[in-house]
């Protein structure tokens, strides 16, 4: 034997004997979610309006500027507080507590809980964990630190409130759906001024509907999902359960089949509701225009 | 006959260094094959454990061009592992001290295992003696029963190989949060054994990054299937306000019911008996 040295440990951040591109993994991750983080932030911090299609495009907020799709951009719904839109629960401008010179979107008001719902995902806990905090970047790595506390104490233990978030997602979906049903009930605009509405279809309701659909999935097949209809029990057939014979198996049983895909929703529903929401503004703005189908 | 070049770990821990070796490589050869034969041509004293070579006793594991794999079921000719003429690097495992060459000493684990209760059935359910369970219950932990304790999990897991958390607040590693899983899911079974998996084991260590899924030779879902859900009752029985009153108004789980006080049985159907 020539030189004798020590077994290489690879402790050192990215340093590993893998030959196969580990890297590529996290950097889609890195920018898939960069992507969408700016643009979430970019909306609610810079677009208080635009979030349906109305007849003056120039000024969204000019008073009898009556919507003409009955749209609603996913990043504003549930819509609170707006002064005229039909989606919006409280018809006025802003709620009275919130300062006068601070500046207000409805969306400020309720992404805390999506944004909540998936940064203490399972999944999403993977990813970026992964992607972000290279923690580590891929399976038999080095990384970047040695100290770490996993989620053991402050603050990622307060991953532990993830189910908290997901009933909050589960209410969130009926309004989303119902969002989705208005879309099929246009406003008949005459002269400035909504006189009826009737039943209809555009490009955008199906875009809204496709939305609903990846966000059902995404959010049954959420872990905590699993474990409350059913994962919680060793014994389906055991005498407390007995009432309800097999049937939280059942459940228990679609929740695994989604969440085996869980992964896949994640992607495809966060790409939907950016993309929906991206084309309701672009129509709103009059970028491009929403294509009626009767 | 193609010819395959290899770096192997030759040595101890501290004191060693790659060794260069060819093999001649033929149809369906796996790695362990390779090394067989640079042990009876070239290196007769090169120290490997192995003993089924059909991916089912769990000893050959080692770390093949830098992923840790069982070396009998590592096919020289696929591409996601070996990269045809380039020189593939053979290590022990990292996360285990290495005795010489490819063995590593596992018996950390060993000592892990012992800090879990056995399996512990509730009284029987018929007259002689017998239980009852149905196939649905049992779906859940047969999975974890495939685990052939390679112990590749626990050499990728970050908590165990980059963090070194073998000690002190120390990790258990994902093929004992499946063994407590295969008992705490079975339907049968009346052991508490969740403070153990919070305190002892310390599953919040796990940040669920999915390695030891990645590697497993069973494909058992170790994450998705094992910790997560014993981390969901972590959180029931640990973090959760409202369960935790859910529980204090209804009692805990079933395992702190009696058995089963059934008339009926489920009849099966046995063989008539011979008159
Ligand atoms: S998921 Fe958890 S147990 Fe598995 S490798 Fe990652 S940290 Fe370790
Ligand atoms: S769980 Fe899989 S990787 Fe871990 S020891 Fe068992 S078979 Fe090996
Ligand atoms: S939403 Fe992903 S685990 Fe709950
Ligand atoms: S020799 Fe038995 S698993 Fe490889």
């Amino acid at each position: 034997m020539a030189q004798l040295q020590s077994l290489p440990v690879h402790q050192g951040f990215g340093e590993t004997s893998r030959r196969d591109a580990w890297w590529f993994g996290p950097l889609v991750t890195l920018i898939g979610l960069s992507a969408f983080l700016i643009y979430a932030n970019a909306i609610v911090l810079f677009v208080p309006g635009y979030f349906e299609i109305r007849a003056n495009k120039a000024d969204f907020f000019a008073p009898h500027n009556p919507a003409v799709a009955p749209y609603l951009a996913p990043f504003h719904a549930p819509l609170l507080y707006d002064a005229q839109s039909r989606h919006a629960w409280f018809q006025q401008a802003r709620p009275g507590f919130w300062p006068s010179w601070a500046p207000f979107s409805s969306a400020m008001l309720i992404l805390i809980f999506p944004a909540g719902f998936r940064l203490t995902c399972y999944y999403y806990r993977k990813a970026y964990y992964r992607a972000f905090w290279a923690d580590p970047p891929a399976c038999a790595v080095g990384e970047p630190r040695k100290s770490y506390w996993g989620e053991n104490r402050l603050p990622l233990v307060f991953q532990n409130i993830h189910r908290y978030f997901m009933y909050a997602a589960v209410i969130f979906l009926f309004f989303l759906w119902w969002d989705a049903l208005q879309a099929f009930w246009w406003p008949v605009v005459e002269n400035g001024t909504v006189v009826s509405h009737r039943l209809g279809l555009g490009l955008g309701t199906i875009i809204m509907v496709v939305n609903c659909i990846l966000l059902t999935g995404f959010t049954f097949g959420c872990n905590s999902v699993r474990h409350l209809t059913g994962g919680r029990l060793d014994c389906f057939s055991c005498p407390r359960n007995i009432a309800e014979p097999r049937l939280r198996h059942k459940f228990w049983h679609w929740s695994t089949l989604l969440n085996e895909r869980h992964m896949e929703w994640a992607w495809a529903s966060l790409i939907s509701v950016g993309a929906t929401d991206l084309y309701i503004r672009l129509c709103a703005m009059g970028t491009i225009n929403d294509i009626r189908i009767f | 006959m193609a010819q395959a070049k290899f770096k192997i770990w030759r040595g101890t821990q501290d004191q060693g260094e790659f060794q260069e070796y060819t093999a001649e490589v033929g149809e369906g050869m796996v790695v362990l094959d390779c090394i067989h034969q640079i042990q009876a041509t070239q290196a007769p004293d090169l120290a490997c454990r192995w003993n089924c070579k059909a991916g089912k006793c769990g000893s050959c594991s080692a770390e093949i061009n830098g992923r840790p794999r069982l070396m009998c079921m590592t096919r020289m000719d696929d591409e996601r592992y070996i990269t045809p003429g380039e020189t593939t690097i053979v290590e022990p495992m990292h996360t285990f001290p290495l005795i010489r060459d490819l063995v590593t000493n596992v018996s950390w684990n060993y000592k892990i295992n012992k800090m879990i209760p056995r399996f512990q059935p509730r009284q029987a359910d018929a007259p002689d003696g017998t239980w009852r369970m149905s196939q649905e219950e049992v779906d859940r932990v047969q999975e974890f029963r495939k685990c052939i304790e390679c112990f590749l999990c626990q050499d990728t897991c970050h908590v165990l190989r980059d963090h070194g958390k073998t000690e002190g607040e120390m990790f258990g590693g994902p093929r004992f949060m499946i063994r407590v899983a295969s008992l705490e899911m079975h339907p049968l079974d009346t052991a508490d054994r969740l403070p153990l998996v919070k305190d002892s084991l310390n599953i919040g260590l796990c940040n669920i990054t999915k390695c030891c899924t990645e590697v497993c030779p069973e494909h058992i879902h170790i994450t998705d299937n094992g910790i997560i859900p014993l981390k969901e009752r972590v959180v029931d029985r640990f973090y959760d306000p409202i369960m935790w009153l859910f529980h204090k108004i209804f009692g805990d789980k079933q395992k702190a019911e009696p058995a089963r006080t059934r008339t009926a049985l489920p009849v099966i159907h046995e063989p008539a008996a011979k008159s």
